[in-house]
Parts: C-alpha cells; structure tokens; sequence
C-alpha cells in the first residue's frame, strides 16, 4: 500500500520537473477535450432539433394503432376499446403527453377546385402538446382554438385550393359504411409546420372527424410523447403488457420512421469520429512526451532499478505520471469546455439572418444552438483518461525494461 | 335513348339496352364479330331514357343498396341521382361530355370530378368516375376476331378477343367477350396490358323492359378481390322519352 501511495507522490513530482513541458502537453489535452466537447454539443444542437421536427413533433415518441392499421391504414381499423386504452396509457408514468387522433382521406373543395387531402381528427388541446402549434407559423382567424366546423388547413394546401381565412370548404368523402359523406367547414387556420403536412393535410376535430367518417366514437391513432427520450425502451414494456390480447400495434418512432432514425443514428457514427481524431491527437502528444522523459531519466531510472524497484513499479511510475498530466490538463479541458458549450447553449452560432439552414429534410432556425448532454460529458472525459494511458504503454515498459548496468554507465 | 360510345357501355350498361335488335330480326346466321359487338355497344343507345336502378355493392368492409334513378339524352348528357336510402338521397352525378360534377344536396354543392380524381370510385362502387364518361365502340377502336368457346357452353355461343387498336384512347390491354346464341352479352373479361385479368362483368335476367330485350341485371367483380362486386339491376326503363335540355345542367341539380 505505502509504494502506491509513493509511485502517486513521486509521478506527481516528476511531472514539475518539466513543467513547461508537463504544462504543454496538458493543455494539448485540454484543447482537445475542449474541442470535443464543444463540437459534441453543437452537433447535439443540431440533431436534438432534427429530432424535435423530424420525429416528435410528427409521430411522438411511441404510436399505438389497431393492430392491422399500420399496413393497410384502413379507415374501418379504428383501435379497440378506445377509452380503456386512452386511460391506460394516462396512467404510465413517463408518458408527458398523448393525442388520439382520426385519420381519413377526403376530397377538399372550394369553388371549382377539388384536391385530395388527408383529415386528421384532433383533439386541439392534446395535439398541441405535441405539435405545439404555436412554434408552427400558425395564421388563425378569429381565435386560436380549433371548433367544430372549422378547419386548418396545410398552408401549401390552401394555396392549392385557392382557399383563404373564412372561405368555406367541402369535404366529400366516403365513410365506415361506405356512404357518401360530405360537410361544409370554415377555414380559421392556415399552418405551416415545415413537413409534408402542409402539402396534403389538414385538422379538423376528432368529433367531427367521427361523425364525418361515420365512425361512432372510434380513432386510428394515438401519440405518446414521453418526458424523456431514452426511457423509450421502459415505456414501451410498460404498454406491451396493455396489449396481452395483440389488438394493438405498439411502435416506437425508430419503427415508424426508420429513414429518420438513420438519419438521427448519425449523430453516434459523427459523435465517435470527432473523438476519435482529437483523441487520436492528444494520445501523440503524450506519448511523444512520455517517451522523451523515460529518455532523458534512463539513468535515474537505471538507479532505481538497481536499487530494487521492481519493473512493475516502474511502469507504474511511468503510467502514473501521465494520469496525472490527463488529470491536469482534463480538469483544464473541462472548465474551457464548459465555457465554450455554455457559449453556444446561451448564444448558439450565427449562420445568418435568412439562411435556410436545411438537412435531413428538415428546416432549422439559422441560429444553432448548442445542447448539452452529460453522456458528451463524461464520454469524452473517460476516453482522454484511458488513451492517455494508454498512449504510455511503451513509454512505461521501455523504461521497466531497462538494465541497470546498462542505463547508469551508457546514459 | 341515352348513348354511352365507350366500351363502358359493358360497364354501365345498365343504362340502354336494345333488345328489338336481336330476337325478330332476321340476322344473317354467321354474323362477324364486328356485328356481334356493335348490336351489344347499341345494347343501350336511344335518344333518351329515363331508368330506376338498383345498385348493390358488396365490399371487405361494408354491403350498401342504393336506389337510382337515371335520365339519358343523346350520346353526351346523363344524369344519375340517388333516390335511397335516405342519407344519400339527393346526392346526384352529372355527365355533359366529359366533364363530370357530383352534386351534395347536404352542403347544396357542385363538385366538379377533377382529372385526377377519375380514376377513383364512383359513388362508392367499383365503377370509376372514368367509366362513367368513357367512350369507344368495340368495332372501331378494337381488332377483333373469334375464338373457341372454352366454357363447355358449347358451340352455341361466341366469344371474341377484342384487341384495342394502337391510336385508341382505351386503357384494356386485351378484352373477351361472351356472346349468347340470342346476340346478348353474358361475359366480358377485361385484361390490363401485361395480360392480368382485371375486372370481369356479366350479364343476366334478360327481359322485355321498355320494348326491348335486355339483360336487367349486371354485376361487376374486379378480379383481385374475390367475394367483392357491384352489380345493377334495371327496376324499370323506358325508352325515348322527351326530356328536357334544362335537365342536364348544374342549375337543375339543386
């Protein structure tokens, strides 16, 4: 126990000897870490947003569906035992917010123009909690609740049928039980959520919905948003012991939207290549630097092995001094890290007023903001810690190699 | 009488039907195919008509009975409104050419039936909007020619391939027909171009109905779902019956 404790006190004094060069190589270190962290936070920024859109925004987080719906997405495939399931789903804990919504195809008319649509049955206030419509560019007349008899349609939509505010549409479609259904609504809200939605889609209430589609009560689909993402895998075991019977579908957003998850899934395979050249950096700087002080102390070495310090303990040694230059120059790396994605959190990076920044099919505001994720914390801290051990292996068993005889009168 | 120039005459052929043609007639004994289709496309050719309909759907997901009633004149004007059931009643289809409206008594509209909506279910059935309007006659805008009766029915019948001729505006890649000894249709297969078999139509119930011989009843099955169909039935039809320019217009609708 007492050499241990003396192989961290002498590589701690050893460190000092060079301190210009110890400083040096620490601060390699620090800018690497720094680095890393902040371009992690950025990008994080940027796909936490990509997901935001992309994802929650549109599909939530877990979809539940008759369980035939998915593939056919037939309008008589309304999900069984709509309340219980509605309050089931309520009652998980995890679960932030949930939408029931009525999906169906229609044929929208204003004077002589007719387009095929889709109709989505919401009920406004829990869509929102999803869709979040105030962030969506919403134009709304008079108020800003959806009513029965009134419509919102796609903003490219409206444009296609020619339709404004106030105008009145005819939807025209074919219900449950295969009879001609048709309905006069009011336009009050034209949106734009920067999806496909405002090309084909538009709301109308679930009640609505219900009595056009002749549906007595029955829905297609309800969205759960969960209060945090990576609790997915809880939460969906906990709603899979709902459906002991299989009469639902029950799907997380990665199976909905597998181009998406791809598309999100980049962020891991970037994530790892930023660490890995910058890593890749600092584990030269330590090693080059390790390995010029087991040359010049070959002598010192070669002392204290012959007055019997085992190799090991010598390697030790070596080992240690450069753990405690990671050390140093992580605690550096952190504090300048923290700064810089505390920057970019609060103020973001500027791409310019009016730039459509777009990726993914996705539109971001021309200000991207950093996100900071522990994970891109401690993730980065471990793999300075280990490569710079690691980097000090040969350093370590050079100088645990050493003969004695050799090392003192050569050197 | 109600002309449908179009090979749809097959398809909704519940609408004129010319049966004079065929019992008394002193038809030549080897008739040609040519002749043999054209009596059936004049199956429903008048100058007007006024017809009450039954329309049958049968599908996955639902069974539903409608009521028509159908006025025709000429070879471009057709209208076609539902009588029952009740929640429907009003909701009519207007044909002037080629432009279709469907009219909502409910929100008191006229829709227009846009291009790219012709190809989808008129009034719910498995007729399309574009057969409604569609016009070819079997003996110009097909090749035709005989073939062997493979039914068993025997050599009583005809049946001919109809072959549609390169300029013709006809979506079939290959139609057979079959014709009975007394010069009416029982069956038509319609094939697509990669010679699937698409929709298949018969004939059946013939009887006088406004002084002709007709069959009354037709049913269409498209030929990928099994068990589903649309069949007509003629309730009652008369023929050349005055009817007033007025009536084929979006105004009379309402």
């Amino acid at each position: 126990m007492k050499s241990v404790w003396l192989v961290f006190r002498l590589s701690w004094r050893n460190l000092w000897r060079q301190p210009r060069r110890s400083l040096l190589t620490a601060s390699a270190i620090a800018v690497g870490l720094a680095l890393c962290m902040s371009t992690l936070a950025l990008q994080d920024g940027m796909f936490d947003e990509m997901y935001e859109i992309l994802v929650r925004r549109q599909i939530g987080d877990i979809q539940v569906h008759h369980e035939r719906y998915p593939q056919h997405r037939v309008l008589q495939d309304t999900i069984p035992q709509l309340e219980e399931v509605e309050h089931a789903i309520g009652q998980v804990r995890g679960v932030e917010a949930s939408s029931t919504r009525v999906l169906g195809y229609a044929l929208l008319g204003y004077e002589n123009e007719a387009i095929g649509g889709q109709l989505i049955g919401i009920r406004p206030s829990d869509e929102n909690a999803i869709t979040k419509f105030q962030d969506a560019a919403l134009t709304q007349f008079p108020d800003d609740t959806l009513q029965s008899g009134e419509i919102w349609l796609g903003a490219h939509l409206a444009k296609r049928l020619h339709a404004h505010l106030q105008r009145e549409i005819i939807v025209v479609t074919q219900a449950a039980n295969g009879a001609i259904s048709s309905q006069i609504f009011v336009v009050t809200g034209l949106i734009k959520l920067g999806s496909t939605f405002d090309r084909t889609q538009a709301y109308i209430t679930l009640a609505d919905a219900q009595a056009l589609f002749g549906l007595s009560g029955g829905a297609h689909e309800i969205a759960i948003v969960l209060r945090e993402r990576e609790s997915i895998d809880t939460i969906m075991s906990s709603l899979r012991a709902l459906n002991e019977r299989g009469f639902l579908s029950i799907q997380p957003w990665f199976q909905i939207n597998p181009t998406a998850a791809k598309l999100i899934g980049l962020r891991e395979t970037a994530a790892w290549l930023i660490a890995a050249i910058v890593f890749g950096v600092a584990a030269l700087g330590v090693l080059n630097t390790m390995l010029m002080a087991v040359l010049e102390r070959t002598r010192e070495l070669g002392v204290l092995s012959a007055l019997g310090m085992r190799p090991l303990e010598i390697s030790a040694l070596i080992l240690t001094e450069a753990l405690w230059m990671s050390i140093v120059g992580s605690c550096l790396g952190l504090v300048l890290g923290g700064a810089l994605d505390l920057y970019l959190v609060v103020y973001g990076i500027d791409f310019g007023k009016g730039t459509e920044l777009s990726f993914g099919g996705v539109t971001f505001d021309p200000i991207l903001h950093g996100a900071i994720h522990l994970s891109n914390v401690f993730i980065p801290l471990w793999v300075v810690l280990l490569t710079s051990i690691l980097a000090s292996i040969w350093p370590a068993v050079r100088a645990a190699t050493l003969e004695p005889i050799e090392a003192i009168f050569k050197h | 009488m109600r002309h449908f120039r179009r090979q749809v005459l097959f398809e909704l052929s519940v609408f004129t039907l010319l049966a004079g043609a065929f019992s008394p007639r002193a038809a030549p004994s080897s008739p040609s195919p040519e002749e043999l289709l054209d009596q059936v496309d004049d199956l429903y050719r008048s100058q007007s008509s006024q017809a009450t309909l039954q329309m049958t759907i049968v599908t996955e997901r639902y069974q539903r009975s409608l009521t028509l009633e159908s006025t025709t004149k000429g070879e471009e004007n057709s209208l076609v409104r539902i009588l029952k059931p009740e929640k429907e009643a009003g909701i009519a289809t207007l044909r002037v050419g080629k432009n279709l409206w469907n009219y909502l008594p409910n929100v008191d509209r006229t829709m227009r039936v846009p291009i790219g909506m012709m190809s989808s279910s008129w009034m719910g059935s498995h007729f399309s909007h574009d057969d409604v309007v569609r016009e070819s006659r079997f003996a110009d805008d097909y090749e035709l020619r005989f073939l062997e009766s493979t039914s068993g029915q025997s050599a009583s019948e005809y049946v001919i391939e109809a072959v549609p001729r390169p300029a013709s505006p006809v979506v079939w890649g290959k139609v057979i027909i079959r014709i009975a000894e007394n010069r009416l249709p029982i069956e038509a297969q319609f094939f697509d171009e990669k010679n699937r078999r698409v929709r298949t139509i018969t004939w059946q119930n013939p009887r006088s109905e406004g002084g002709r011989i007709i069959p009354t009843t037709m049913r269409l099955e498209p030929a990928d779902k099994p068990g589903q169909f649309t069949e007509i039935k003629i309730v009652h039809i008369e023929f050349d019956v005055p009817i007033p320019d007025q009536t084929f217009t979006l105004r009379a609708l309402r």
